[in-house]
């Protein structure tokens, strides 16, 4: 019986998980969910130095060159990009902030990686992790791969 | 789980030689210096500068430190004891930051003198600050110190620059703490 085709939220392994975390969404039908396929063709370097900027993103630091998030204009108010350059072009993994740890963790931020672009390029992708923030299946596999603190 | 950075020795670097750039691009970028008048002062080109910045080949001491001399910036290599050998590294900017913040010693004298943070701020032991800080001692009208969570102006706050003394009841309460250091017990 084939896999069903759902939504899914998977933490990256290999990164803590402090008051923030990252996870790549992906489905198998949408192509447009592609943070995953895209850092996983990254080579090899340039896929740590991405990893390197969630974990300065992680370790709590602040640095617009490697990531950010939209806070001046209010539709993309929970969106966050990572971000890198390559031989004069910008390349983007885009996706959106969300506290799946309301009761037990009132500061927690998961960063859930939605699509990829580049600039300049193709910036179309930015409604759309947006439209899956707001996608209660989203929401319900972001809350189980960042489950609530227990005790 | 362990950190990726565990699983070789090349990760390793990578991740330490990451944090240096990075460092380094901000000092860049608040002097300011391009990366165009960096190549001029290098002799080399836009790109090369581009790739070194961007972490791109493993760098010699040299390179690190002749772009330390531009940034005019010293570095030190620290190894250190990790507890938990499966997290990820310490990041460099830690380090400078707890050295500023201990006031940047210069000796080992001076380094040994300050008080154990960790082990004093919150058990109530007295603490002795260094008469060279500036701090503040919260002070509210009729009461020495406020209690935990009451806000309290600035304004009530009495500077004394030139001698040092304890005050262990507001580091009880770890608002002292949090004024002077930033630090918040959590």
């Amino acid at each position: 019986m084939p896999n069903a085709d759902k939504f899914e939220v998977n933490p990256l392994p290999g990164l803590e998980i402090t008051d923030k975390g990252v996870a790549f969404l992906t489905r198998t039908s949408r192509k447009d969910i592609n943070a995953k396929a895209e850092f996983d063709k990254l080579k090899p370097k340039l896929q740590q130095d991405v990893l390197n900027r969630f974990d300065y993103w992680i370790q709590g630091n602040h640095y617009d060159k490697y990531f950010h998030g939209f806070p001046s204009d209010p539709r993309y108010e929970h969106l966050w990009i990572f971000k890198w350059q390559k031989a004069g072009t910008q390349y983007r993994l885009y996706g959106f902030l969300f506290n799946p740890r309301p009761v037990t963790e009132k500061n927690f931020q998961a960063c859930v990686l939605v699509c990829h672009g580049q600039k300049p390029g193709n910036d179309q992708h930015d409604p759309l992790a947006e439209s899956l923030r707001l996608n209660l299946s989203v929401v319900k596999e972001v809350k189980k791969a960042f489950p609530e603190r227990k005790g | 789980m362990s950190h990726w950075t565990t699983e070789n020795s090349e990760s390793f670097i990578r991740r330490v030689t990451f944090d240096y750039w990075t460092q380094l691009q901000k000092r860049f970028d608040s002097m300011p210096v391009t990366q165009l008048e960096l190549a001029k002062i290098f002799g080399v080109s836009e790109s090369a500068i581009s790739q070194t910045l961007n972490n791109s080949k493993n760098p010699t001491l040299k390179t690190l430190f002749n772009y330390a001399q531009v940034a005019k910036l010293k570095f030190a290599i620290v190894p250190y004891e990790d507890s938990d050998p499966e997290r990820s590294p310490i990041n460099s900017e830690i380090f400078t930051l707890c050295w500023e913040k201990a006031g940047r010693p210069r000796t080992f004298g001076q380094a040994r003198a300050l008080p154990n943070v960790a082990a004093t701020a919150f058990t109530g032991e007295s603490l002795i600050v260094p008469a060279d800080r500036a701090y503040y001692k919260p002070r509210r009208h009729g009461r020495q110190s406020p209690k935990r969570g009451e806000p309290f102006s600035k304004r009530s706050f009495i500077r004394q620059k030139n001698n040092a003394y304890t005050n262990w009841q507001c580091v009880l309460r770890g608002l002292w703490w949090k004024e002077i250091f930033g630090w918040d017990k959590n």
